[in-house]
């Protein structure tokens, strides 16, 4: 037990990992406040589009129709989700490296796992509804 | 026992890989390996599918969108999209390769407490990161030429 106990103390992060983290934590709010910008011009885009502001065909851009004002609230709603928690991780993160703080640090790598869960969990749910369209396409295609 | 208060003392002033954290650091490594292989898998598929059905799918497209017709026109647009595909298939490649890699190296590093493989880890995430934030700089650069393009 002592032993375990010990062991369990002398694990801790070095220097390096504390770079390390620092840097996560800087490019992690930089990625999230680039997804929220990236939002925010995919509305504009979205906005310009349906009051006909383009006259015509630009790089990418998509045709405007109902879909794709559902589309890009699904993709509103789950950058905003999954953002904010990218977002808070990163503030607890480089909190708890630059202020010492175990629990901070702790917290910080919590909200990471929820991030990656959230956007695990989403994946499954895209991946399955993928499979479902082509099966329903297939079908339909036969009759 | 006077080495174990020792061990305590001077843990108050580290930052630790207690139970909790390596417990997060586990989980996040489990989603991080899934979403990366779902991502090779997806890709995979997707030039497979490309494979078999690429002269199809080039063709119906370009009829579709009355980019004109003829040879020239779908072997234009297959070229252009197998190019895209390969794009798409290195970028997703060295993405994930890096999310991979943060996830086996911090699993195997929590394991067998071994700093330098944890380190690892965070150095492959943080690549990871950079990658995505860059990509994402990329985006939106493509998302305004189109907004000032009007």
């Amino acid at each position: 037990m002592e032993q375990e106990q010990k062991s369990i103390f002398n694990f801790s992060f070095d220097e390096n990992s504390k770079e390390h983290i620092k840097t996560i934590g800087q490019w992690a709010a930089i990625n999230a406040i680039l997804a929220f910008v990236g939002l925010i011009l995919n509305i504009v885009q979205f906005v310009m589009l349906s009051r006909g502001v383009y006259r015509r065909a630009t790089l990418f851009n998509f045709n405007l129709s109902p879909q794709n004002g559902f589309t890009l609230f699904v993709q509103a709603l789950i950058s905003v989700l999954l953002n904010v928690f990218l977002y808070n991780a990163s503030v607890h993160l480089k909190k708890g490296v630059e202020g010492m703080n175990n629990e901070m640090l702790g917290k910080g790598f919590g909200m990471l796992r929820t991030y990656y869960k959230i956007y695990g969990i989403i994946l499954i749910v895209a991946l399955v509804l993928v499979v479902l369209g082509l099966l329903f396409l297939n079908t339909f295609r036969r009759y | 026992m006077d080495q174990l208060q020792d061990d305590f003392l001077s843990s108050e002033n580290e930052l630790r890989i207690d139970n909790e954290t390596s417990g997060y650091l586990i989980e996040t490594s489990k989603w991080a390996k899934f979403i990366a292989l779902a991502f090779y898998i997806v890709t995979g598929i997707v030039i497979m599918v490309f494979l078999f059905y690429g002269s199809d799918i080039s063709e119906t497209y370009t009829r579709r969108r009355s980019f004109g017709s003829g040879r020239d026109v779908e072997s234009a647009f297959f070229i252009g999209i197998v190019i895209a595909l390969i794009l798409i298939a290195v970028v997703v490649a060295v993405t994930y390769y890096f999310l991979l890699a943060f996830a086996n190296k911090m699993q195997a590093g929590i394991a067998t407490e071994n700093i330098e493989l944890v380190n690892n880890g965070l150095k492959s995430l943080k690549v990871h990161f950079i990658i995505i934030g860059i990509l994402m700089i990329i985006g939106i650069l493509v998302t305004l030429y189109n907004i000032s393009n009007t």
